[in-house]
């Protein structure tokens, strides 16, 4: 049997929205896809936290903005079903769990974590509306509990995982000598989750992050337990122990400096740091400080450009979706502007790096124009003088031998002075075939760069020169329009607007000057390595003349052996991998695009950047639309799960959410044939589902088929409705529950009719 | 195109060993630095454009001091038939082509000679920092004539 994983059920019990117990069984990828369906808010995300929170103690899914809270977010409410805790008596305890079960091999997982609440007096608030409101708070582990109540630590919250192999009548809990934590780090591991639990955000923003793609391949396929063994290896076993001499004592010192370089150390050992503060997204945080040097330093300033990078596209959001006094159109204007400016940025960059490529690659043949015409000459005059082809003269010789006839129409006889000169000649072209090459090199050159010197200008310099400058004017000028409607938004949106569009200014050059501070860390870096590199050099050869040391010499070079085979075997693996990857994550794509041609080609490069090329050769792999970067993500996590062996279910909440009706037409289409052996489920919709898709003036023959019954041509479906109480009482406590559903078809008025998911009463 | 090769091998010198003059770490601000046009980019694309340079200007080779130190494996094809032509045109001889020790002394010869001049005209330059800007200055100065 194999070791492929399968969720088998999911219960709740007065977690978040759902009071009371709720059960999901889900459905095998031989049954069919599960579809759970639920409108916004209804808690379609808080399924996919009760499922984080259960395994891994975290609910990541639709929390919003750390530094806003709105009514939508999760935040609002509280870890335990309001309505529930407010039915709890005071002084008494209440419990929220989540079961889940897994499937993994022939052997069943329950996983089931429970968190005890003693509730005192709740504290609430009346709203100007009259209605009273919990208040709530957040406990020191960071859970949002109602303001009155306290958690309680274990036994009345307990995390428990228990298995049953296929001889067992029973779950038992026989895996004493691990922690639940550690069984469920060993059955789906927290590192992988989000390649599996994915929920709309999160595949809308991936391609803008090269180290979701990284870990993608490299956490899945196990890669990283190789480099952390390699790191092992070099940091404790690389460098002999001193005492031989002084001059290798001195090496070894020197090594060792460019070792605590690159790991950011002092000479004790301990961490350094800069006095530099780090860039904080939320002022509440601690302060922290930059790394002194180092792949930590560079490490810390990739991940405040990160970090920037989301924060410069929420506020962006805020601009778009804010209320303040700016009018409609401006907003519009400024929304279509930034994003113009952010392709155009990419369209810059990616022309400047091709023409200065060009310039490095092809300037040194236009330098040589002169040399090349010069050997040429050389060549052509030899090809006039007889002396080329070789091929000719040794046909030549060949045919006198052979007709007996010199070419003084004498005869050739055996032995004879006149005959042994020819095949002296013959004999001493043997060996100058490659003379011949030489003079095939020199036509290919004539022919198609010395004849087209003005084509091979134009092609490598000329064009890629202009496409620069118009993407570079056209940036400025746009930029300038930019900041002109920056500074009407400012005015006529008061304060707020003033307040935002100056902290993305100032995003914006932090960014700058981080990149700055990258490129300088890595430049610094490198030369280190280099250094330690030939400082090591020096030392094997100092170390190999002194006899006391040649033990220790041998121990590192056998270190050093295995350390090269893990460096080999990593870099084998890893380019086996990226290229399985990138290969099937194209193919994938192209099946889930609705014009497939608008892409020419994907590529994955060695350090993880992603190309993607539309008909102009621009890479728009970090300007993607939501829905484009949402089906490549698809197509991505489609293909990690293939050349890296790890077959885990998917649950992917919104999978249509932004996409447009084409490809949405093209995801009901594809999505059964896509992942052929993965358990599927989707939290959708009915705008995603049951609605008829919207039609597309550029796909006039484009069904308006709804996604539910694509499916149903090719697959079975088993229903859920997620259903929120309509009473007005109980808004405000979230009262949803999970009920078995099915595909009817409302005969309705015109604005009603079309297929919907009731609950199968 | 032709597919005629030579295998070089297995090393190349651009003169590392002259300390006095510091081209070890000359090549490698120019591959590591972000002021530098090369920056990311191997040594022997460094070689090669020196090279040309040096032979475009008609500059003397000078033997570098040492031995080779760049693996000769990082020059593609393109390099390797420019290489060529290079040693070609030096010699007026085209059976040359089919020598790589000899091509590779010439060549290391011209790289060498037109090192220094390249870097400092890179590093220190004056106008733009843009790096397409100071590449086509260096392309354009020695093509024209």
């Amino acid at each position: 049997m194999s070791d492929d994983i399968r969720l088998l059920s999911v219960e709740i019990q007065n977690y978040r929205q759902y009071y009371g117990n709720h059960k999901l069984n889900f459905a095998s990828r031989e049954e069919g896809f599960t579809v759970i369906m639920g409108k916004n808010g209804e808690g379609k995300s808080n399924l996919l936290n009760a499922i984080n929170w259960c395994l891994y103690q975290e609910e990541p899914h639709g929390m919003g903005d750390d530094d806003n809270e709105h009514e939508s977010d999760n935040k609002s409410l509280s870890i335990i079903n309001n309505r529930y805790i407010k039915d709890t008596k005071p002084e008494t305890r209440a419990d929220l769990k989540v079961d889940i079960w897994i499937q993994k091999g022939d052997t069943v997982y329950s996983i089931t974590r429970t968190m005890g609440i003693l509730k005192h007096e709740l504290e609430e608030k009346t709203l100007n509306s009259g209605k009273k409101v919990v208040l709530l708070k957040d406990d020191p582990m960071g859970f949002r509990i109602p303001k009155g109540c306290e958690r309680l630590e274990a036994p009345f919250s307990n995390f428990v995982v228990t298995k049953k192999g296929p001889h067992d009548t029973d779950f038992s809990d026989t895996i004493r000598w691990a922690t639940p934590e550690n069984q469920v780090k060993d059955i789906l591991p927290q590192s992988l989750s989000k390649y599996f639990l994915l929920d709309g955000e999160f595949l809308e923003a991936f391609w803008k992050k090269s180290k979701n793609i990284k870990e993608g391949i490299e956490q899945i396929s196990q890669l990283h337990l190789i480099t952390g063994a390699l790191k092992n290896i070099q940091t404790h076993m690389m460098i002999p122990s001193k005492g031989f001499s002084k001059d290798t004592d001195d090496m070894t010192n020197k090594i060792r400096e460019f070792d605590r370089f690159e790991n950011s150390r002092d000479k004790d050992g301990n961490e350094s740091w800069t006095d530099d503060p780090r860039y904080k997204n939320d002022p509440s945080l601690e302060e922290t400080y930059y790394h002194s040097t180092g792949q930590p330093r560079i490490d810390d300033i990739d991940e405040d450009i990160e970090k920037i990078s989301d924060k410069k596209q929420k506020i962006s959001q805020e601009i778009k979706s804010s209320g303040f006094g700016a009018k409609e159109s401006l907003k519009e204007q400024y929304a279509k502007l930034e994003a113009e400016l952010e392709e155009l940025e990419t369209t810059v960059n990616s022309t400047s790096d091709t023409f200065v490529y060009n310039l490095i690659k092809k300037g040194p043949q236009i330098m040589l124009k002169n040399a090349i015409k010069k050997s040429v000459d050389v060549i052509d005059k030899e090809i006039r003088g007889g002396g080329l082809p070789v091929k000719y003269k040794k046909l030549f010789a060949d045919s006198l031998l052979e007709s007996k006839l010199c070419v003084c129409h004498e005869i050739l006889e055996p032995g004879h002075e006149r005959t042994q000169h020819v095949i002296d000649f013959k004999d001493s072209l043997v060996g100058k075939e490659e003379n011949d090459d030489v003079a095939l090199l020199a036509d290919d050159y004539k022919r198609f760069f010395l004849h087209n010197i003005d084509e091979f200008s134009k092609k490598y310099f000329i064009d890629p020169r202009k496409s620069l400058a118009d993407a570079t004017e056209k940036f400025e000028k746009l930029d300038q329009e930019f900041t002109i409607v920056k500074e009407k938004l400012k005015k006529s949106g008061g304060k707020d607007a003033d307040e935002l569009i100056n902290e993305q200014a100032y995003l914006e050059e932090l960014s700058k000057k981080l990149y700055e501070l990258k490129l300088t860390a890595t430049s610094d870096l490198k030369t280190s390595n280099k250094n330690r590199g030939e400082q090591q050099n020096e030392l094997n050869k100092a170390l190999d003349k002194n006899k006391k040391a040649a033990k220790v010499l041998h121990q590192l070079k056998k270190w050093d052996e295995i350390a090269n085979t893990f460096q080999k075997a990593y870099d084998e693996l890893k380019d086996e991998i990226r290229q399985g990857v990138r290969d099937t994550t194209w193919k994938n794509y192209k099946n889930l695009l609705a014009n497939d041609s608008e892409f020419t080609s994907f590529d994955i490069e060695p350090d993880y950047t992603v190309f993607l090329l539309d008909k102009d050769n621009f890479n728009k792999a970090r300007n993607l639309s939501a829905g484009q970067s949402l089906l490549l993500t698809l197509a991505f996590v489609a293909a990690i799960r293939g050349p890296t062996g790890y077959k885990f279910p998917l649950i992917v909440d919104s999978p249509a959410g932004k996409v447009d009706g084409p490809n949405t037409h093209n995801i009901g289409k594809c999505l059964p044939d896509f992942l052929p052996d993965a358990q599927l489920t989707l939290l959708a919709t009915n705008k995603e589902y049951t609605d008829y898709i919207s039609p597309d003036p550029d796909y006039p023959k484009m069904p308006n088929t709804p996604v539910c019954k694509l499916f149903e041509e090719k697959i079975n479906v088993q229903h859920f409705k997620i259903q929120k109480d309509k009473n007005p009482d109980s808004e405000n406590v979230g009262n949803s529950s999970i009920m078995l559903g099915k595909l009817v078809f409302q005969d309705g008025t015109e604005e009603k009719r079309g297929w919907m998911v009731v609950a199968d009463e | 195109m032709s597919d005629f090769d030579i295998k070089f091998g297995p090393w190349i010198n651009y003169g590392n060993k002259n300390t006095k003059d510091e081209i070890k770490d000359k090549m490698a601000e120019l591959i590591n630095s972000p002021w530098s046009p090369f920056n990311g980019q191997d040594m022997a694309k460094v070689f090669i454009f020196c090279m040309s340079y040096g032979c475009a200007k008609g500059m003397e080779p000078v033997k570098p001091p040492g031995n080779g130190s760049m693996p000769a494996s990082a020059f593609d094809k393109e390099m390797r038939d420019y290489m060529k032509f290079v040693a070609i045109a030096h010699n007026e001889d085209f059976e040359i082509a089919t020598n790589p020790n000899e091509v590779v002394k010439i060549c290391e010869g011209y790289a060498y000679a037109a090192f220094l001049e390249v870097h400092d005209k890179i590093k220190n330059r004056t106008s733009s920092p843009d790096p397409s800007d100071i590449l086509e200055k260096l392309i354009n100065e020695v093509s024209s004539t």
